[in-house]
């Protein structure tokens, strides 16, 4: 289990670095220079020329590059172009921002999503099962622009419960926050619901069929026994790493959700940074999503091990 | 069952009796006609004329059938332009990284090794950030146009099916037909492309399929986001994105029609996608 786990975070460390040469790279080696990119086309190569030595983009690359992972390292990320402030800082804000957003996102999508997807299980072939699988097909592959412009019609404009921005008042309470954040969270729920429920379906259905689940039912356990101990243990296993890799794509409904709801979180940061050609805070921000990703794999994969007695008793596989 | 044992027959006639491949199919093929005989639909130009300023934001009627926008031009005309737009850009960014991945999964799935690690490593990494980022990252850095976005999708979903393709590749290369073929004496491109290939033809479809869903999510993101190219040419996520802001004034129509669009071309194309990857998957 250890060993396990020790090799997992070594391949995350590796998966991070190599994330820091894609993305140094990609801000740096594709056409178009640094000054050039932020200045546009009608500046004059003088200015342009000035803001390069300013940002230190006329270096050798190398050199660019050991300085900026030496950066990363002790956490210094940089100072954004646009906003004239450290990077770190920036994102600091706006990941708090993000997390609420996201964090309520999940509470919502996780039980009413599993408990869709064992409902499907347990009614499969039936006009239920068909019913929520369309749906949730359907929510699934609808961008998080259109399904959001539709719950702003509906119940921000026409029946005017709930705010259509994002952003709470300064020095508001929880509950205060809560409603002004449900709205925006539905967009990512949706696409997340079908995803979630599906694997669910899976892998209830998998487990019912087993021999296991069998044997249970020959053995004279009753039906809710038989779900609850055998199917349900084995069924939602595969389900939690699931639930952890969209960490990850939650980050790219983000960028959407955060500029249609008006919302200071990393999305939004990430999209200002594309816009104005802010590579410092744009390459900081791909960063800390990477680490994210690579943090919540990691807390699945120690999840699934802890919760599964096959991994946890240190059995090899 | 693996993929091998259900013939062609088989699969064409579960798929032809299967009602989310009508509805799907109906759908995309609905949109692709639209796409093409746009201009034939409708007498205005999408791009707008002159004199359009003086009819703005007017509500749908038998003159504009869904309405005018906030620059006065024709709502359907330019529906039916944009689906051309994301009909292009979608299946071709969906091609050129199925062609790159399968390229890549054959190779690294053949050779294995050391070739197989790295490259792993690298397309790893380069999957835990969202596609939608990746993209806006690229695409700030050569500036937005259609070319761009075209490329920037391809290149994303090559890593996501080299490795389905790998995987595939890797329980293949060990059958008997291409240790039949290394005695031979044939190469490794040929074993790779000529015997390997068709045997693994299956995923390959049904992660073009859906991959084809994502290009087109991600095609209208971008768009909406403001990098979906050429902001002259006719798009729904730009629509939406410059009209969205007057739905509070009650003024639906430029916004309702290009979602709509949205909504049942991507609802159609990932049913049609389902539909198929169940065939190969039973």
């Amino acid at each position: 289990m250890l060993r396990f786990l020790l090799r997992r975070l070594g391949l995350a460390l590796v998966s991070l670095w190599l994330l820091s040469v894609l993305v140094f790279t990609g801000t740096n080696l594709l056409p178009g220079n640094v000054g050039r990119r932020i200045l546009g086309p009608f500046a004059t190569q003088e200015s342009v020329d000035l803001l390069n030595a300013r940002l230190g983009t006329d270096r050798p690359l190398l050199t660019q590059y050991f300085d900026y992972i030496g950066g990363v390292l002790t956490g210094d990320l940089g100072t954004s172009v646009s906003f004239a402030r450290p990077v770190t800082e920036l994102l600091g804000t706006a990941l708090a921002n993000s997390t609420k957003l996201a964090l309520l996102a999940f509470v919502i999508v996780v039980p009413l999503s599993i408990l869709g997807g064992v409902i499907a299980a347990l009614k499969r072939g039936t006009l239920v099962d068909r019913s929520i699988t369309v749906f949730g097909l359907s929510a699934t592959v609808i961008p998080e622009f259109v399904s959001g412009i539709v719950v702003i019609v509906v119940f921000a404009i026409t029946l005017g419960w709930l705010p259509g921005g994002a952003q709470a008042p300064a020095g508001s309470g929880l509950f205060q926050q809560i409603r002004y954040l449900i709205l925006p969270a539905i967009p990512l729920v949706l696409v997340l619901f079908g995803y979630i429920a599906r694997i669910t379906r899976a892998g209830m259905i998998d487990a019912l069929d087993a021999d296991y689940t069998r044997t249970a039912i020959l053995k004279g356990l009753p039906r809710r026994t038989v779900i609850r101990r055998h199917v349900m243990r084995n069924a939602l296993l595969p389900t939690i790493a699931v639930v952890a890799t969209q960490v990850g794509y939650l980050f790219g409904g983000l960028v959407v959700v955060e500029v249609l709801f008006n919302y200071q979180g990393v999305g939004r940061l990430i999209f200002d940074a594309a816009q104005k050609a802010d590579f410092p805070l744009l390459a900081g921000g791909v960063l800390v999503i990477g680490v994210i990703f690579q943090v919540a794999t990691l807390v699945a994969d120690t999840m699934y091990g802890v919760l599964n007695p096959r991994v946890r008793l240190g059995a090899e596989s | 069952m693996t993929i091998a044992s259900v013939t062609r027959t088989q699969r064409r006639n579960q798929l032809l009796r299967s009602a989310t491949f009508w509805v799907g199919g109906t759908i995309t093929l609905t949109w692709i006609v639209f796409a093409i005989f746009g201009d034939f639909i409708t007498q205005y130009e999408p791009a707008g004329s002159p004199t359009d300023i003086l009819n703005r934001l007017a509500p749908p009627s038998s003159e504009h059938l869904m309405g005018t926008d906030s620059l006065g031009r024709d709502v359907l005309s330019r529906l039916l332009a944009g689906a051309r737009q994301v009909l292009i850009i979608a299946p071709l960014a969906t091609l050129i990284g199925t062609m790159a991945g399968t390229a890549l999964g054959l190779v690294t799935g053949y050779f294995g090794g050391w070739i197989d690690e790295v490259t792993s490593r690298i397309l790893d990494a380069f999957l835990s950030i969202p596609l939608i980022i990746t993209a806006m990252l690229v695409l700030a850095a050569v500036g937005p146009t259609t070319v761009g976005v075209i490329l920037v999708i391809g290149l994303v979903f090559t890593p996501i099916i080299a490795r389905t393709v790998r995987a595939s590749t890797l329980s293949e290369a060990r059958l008997d037909y291409v240790t039949a073929a290394k005695l031979r004496g044939e190469g490794p491109l040929h074993i790779m492309f000529i015997e390997i290939l068709p045997n693994v033809m299956g995923p390959i479809i049904v992660e073009f399929t859906v991959r084809l869903g994502y290009a087109i999510f991600t095609t209208l993101a971008l768009s909406f986001l403001g990098f979906g190219g050429d902001p002259s040419v006719p798009d729904w996520g730009q629509s939406i994105s410059d009209h969205y802001v007057f739905l509070s004034g009650d003024i639906w129509w430029p916004t309702l029609f290009p979602a709509l669009a949205i909504a049942s071309l991507v609802v159609g194309v990932n049913l049609l996608a389902d539909a198929i990857a169940q065939v190969f998957e039973t």
